[in-house]
């Protein structure tokens, strides 16, 4: 943060600038890069790895339904870590909010079967399930605010509690009676989203999380509450100065993120899943942290840098099957290119400070 | 209740060595958010060599050297080319659990089952009821009984100790003093490194004897808690650690006495106490004033 801090002075250094788009694609590069000697290390063809990894998403129809199903939770996850970051906090809950937005959003979708059938019913259990992320964010946040406790610290257990929590319903009291497995039951077919296309299977929660990502980018990067909460993530005195509030600050920035991770949840839940099983996040809350990360924390870069996990997800199943390259690959290549690109980021503000002109 | 002291025991030397390692680098300025990232890669090679039938021994001195030399590059990262150490951290936790998955997927799973170390019974001790369990433990346990001492006398009661805390709580001061805080903090980081991979040698030598992917399943971060609540101190960390793997040694004794409690809650116990407590002294715990901030002016 304090790198960040540093870089807020706004120096004239003898650094080119570099324009703030430019740090996705330069990690989006090397994670592409990053690839070539984990598949020559594990045996397999590299040229062979890349083709695979296209053909995935790009070679069919319904490969690149998968992408974009694959996208959704990615794309609102992301956003709900990005929210955070750049007000100065780190959301690690995603995997606990989203799976409690699901929980929220299947459980409202079997019991309120009697409104499935009005028009537009979705948006119930949608906002069941922001609630639930809400609630998990917000207990981070009021810890963060008003008892100065580390958030990551607290977003990190109430991962733990939400996944019990969730397990225990549908080990139990919510589990399908017809199952052969702990599953919860199927919400209503009324409140299930809708597919586009007779082979790709385009999901209509594609369309909810480009919507939303747009609403919240444009929240942060254009509107007065963003600018706030931005100024806060920049310099908390200077944010102070301006009459921010930083304990509301960081209880609203954890709070909204952890509904729209819940949205994530919830949204993957009508659009795919339809219900809630012990498998139902691969490590989406996880991968999320890397695309904020990646994103650098910019709502409108998350979408591009999702798309692109998505992308590496979708492949890793093929390279896995194929080229028997293991699919946790993938998160090396989210956390190298953050490890770098944070590098070389922090290098250039320390760097401008030391030549004196501050 | 003797198995419940054991199992806090086995439970929570992990969490107290990488909690020592954390606040290290804290009390010398870094927030070493790796710590997760760390344990897992030296839990990593040290099922790896011992799996393959080498020594115990040597598997651990390799476990801990891959600490210590991933957290002085750890180190190198945010102190030298002065990252962002809350990404940092988070990134090398990425990448550690991909790559040892992808290792451990490339290897081949049978190569990772080890042996247990040896238990040591130390007489007399041993004997006393329920607290002689402390005393017929894996002889790891006892090198982790005497570095809460050990840390807590070298930070507070000697001149490196003073040396350390100033780079922490005021680093342009101890700068100005003559002490070199880049070089403080690396040292504290490749310590910091050490001792969480003392940490992983632990839990794969003594709790799971084998490697399973992400078998250190969260420890580092609630390491992270555990030197919260024990505000930034060996013996607190040494409490908060021991709290923490009680409450989780009780899902194991609701097991054996077939209690009739759902297992999550249970289970959940540990992380909703962690946080209450957190949230009941919250308050009156205070990082050290330097924690994340990179020394940005000086060389």
């Amino acid at each position: 943060m304090s790198a960040v801090e540093a870089g807020a002075l706004r120096p004239t250094g003898r650094l080119p600038r570099v324009p703030e788009g430019a740090w996705p694609v330069l990690g989006v590069a090397l994670s592409m890069l990053a690839l070539a000697p984990l598949v020559a290390m594990a045996g397999a063809s590299v040229p062979e790895a890349y083709r695979l990894l296209f053909e995935a998403s790009f070679g069919s129809a319904f490969g690149f339904g998968v992408l974009l199903t694959y996208a959704v939770p990615l794309i609102l996850v992301g956003v709900g870590v990005a929210v955070p970051y750049r007000a100065g906090l780190f959301n690690i809950g995603g995997e606990g909010q989203l799976l409690l937005g699901a929980f929220a959003a299947v459980w409202v979708g079997v019991r309120a079967d009697a409104i499935a059938d009005v028009p537009g019913s979705f948006v119930v259990p949608l906002a069941a399930a922001a609630v639930g992320g809400a609630v998990l964010g917000g207990i981070a946040g009021a810890l963060r605010a008003w008892r100065d406790i580390n958030e990551i610290v607290t977003t990190i257990m109430l991962n733990f509690i939400a996944i019990l929590f969730v397990q225990y319903w549908i080990a139990g009291p919510f589990r399908a009676p017809d199952l052969s497995f702990a599953a919860s039951p199927d919400v209503d077919p009324g409140f299930a989203l809708a597919h586009f296309g007779r082979v790709a299977r385009i999901p209509a929660s594609v369309l909810i999380a480009l919507a939303l990502a747009g609403a919240v980018g444009w929240l942060m990067h254009r509107s007065r509450v963003g600018w706030r909460l931005r100024v806060l993530g920049l310099s908390p005195a200077l944010a102070a100065r301006q009459g921010v509030s930083p304990a509301w600050g960081a209880f609203g920035a954890l709070t909204l993120g952890g509904a729209l991770a819940g949205v994530g949840g919830g949204a993957e839940a009508l659009g795919n899943q339809l219900h809630v099983g012990f498998g139902f996040s691969p490590g989406w809350g996880f991968d999320a942290v890397a695309v904020a990360l990646l994103a650098r924390g910019n709502v409108f870069a998350v979408v591009p840098v999702a798309l692109f996990f998505a992308f590496l997800r979708n492949g890793a199943g093929l390279l896995q099957s194929e080229l028997d390259v293991p699919g946790t690959v993938v998160i090396t290549l989210g956390g190298a290119p953050v490890i770098v690109v944070a590098a070389i980021v922090g290098w250039r503000a320390y760097h401008r400070l030391r030549k004196g002109d501050v | 209740m003797e198995l419940l002291v054991a199992s806090t025991v086995v439970l929570g030397m992990p969490l107290l060595l990488a909690a020592l390692g954390g606040l290290i680098a804290e009390r010398t300025g870094v927030l070493n958010l790796g710590l997760e990232g760390l344990m897992l890669a030296a839990a990593f090679v040290t099922a790896w060599v011992a799996g393959s039938g080498r020594p115990l021994g040597l598997a651990l001195v390799i476990g801990v050297a891959l600490g210590g030399a991933c957290g002085l590059a750890l180190g190198w990262i945010v102190v030298v080319a002065r990252a962002d150490q809350v990404v940092t951290g988070i990134g090398l936790n990425l990448v550690v659990l991909g790559l040892t998955g992808y290792l451990f997927g490339v290897v081949g799973a049978d190569g990772f089952t080890t042996g247990a170390i040896a238990e040591v019974r130390v007489p007399g001790l041993a004997e006393i009821p329920w607290a002689g369990q402390l005393f017929d433990q894996p002889w790891l346990a006892y090198v982790g009984y005497a570095l809460v001492p050990i840390a807590a006398v070298v930070i507070f009661r000697t001149g490196l100790g003073i040396r350390m805390r100033a780079c922490g709580e005021y680093a342009e001061g101890a700068r100005a003093s003559g002490v070199d805080v880049v070089r403080a903090r690396l040292v504290a980081m490749a310590v910091s490194g050490a001792l969480c991979g003392l940490a992983g040698a632990f839990l794969v030598l003594a709790d799971t004897h084998k490697f399973v992917h992400n078998v250190t399943n969260g420890r580092g971060y609630i390491a992270l808690a555990v030197i919260i609540l024990g505000r930034w101190r060996p013996l607190g960390a040494l409490g908060a650690a021991a709290l923490f793997a009680y409450a989780q040694g009780l899902d194991l004794y609701a097991q054996a006495r077939d209690l009739d409690l759902p297992l999550q809650l249970v289970q959940a116990l540990p992380y909703a106490l962690t946080l209450l407590a957190a949230a009941v002294l919250g308050r009156r715990a205070r990082p050290p004033a330097e924690e994340g901030r990179p020394l940005l002016l000086s060389r």
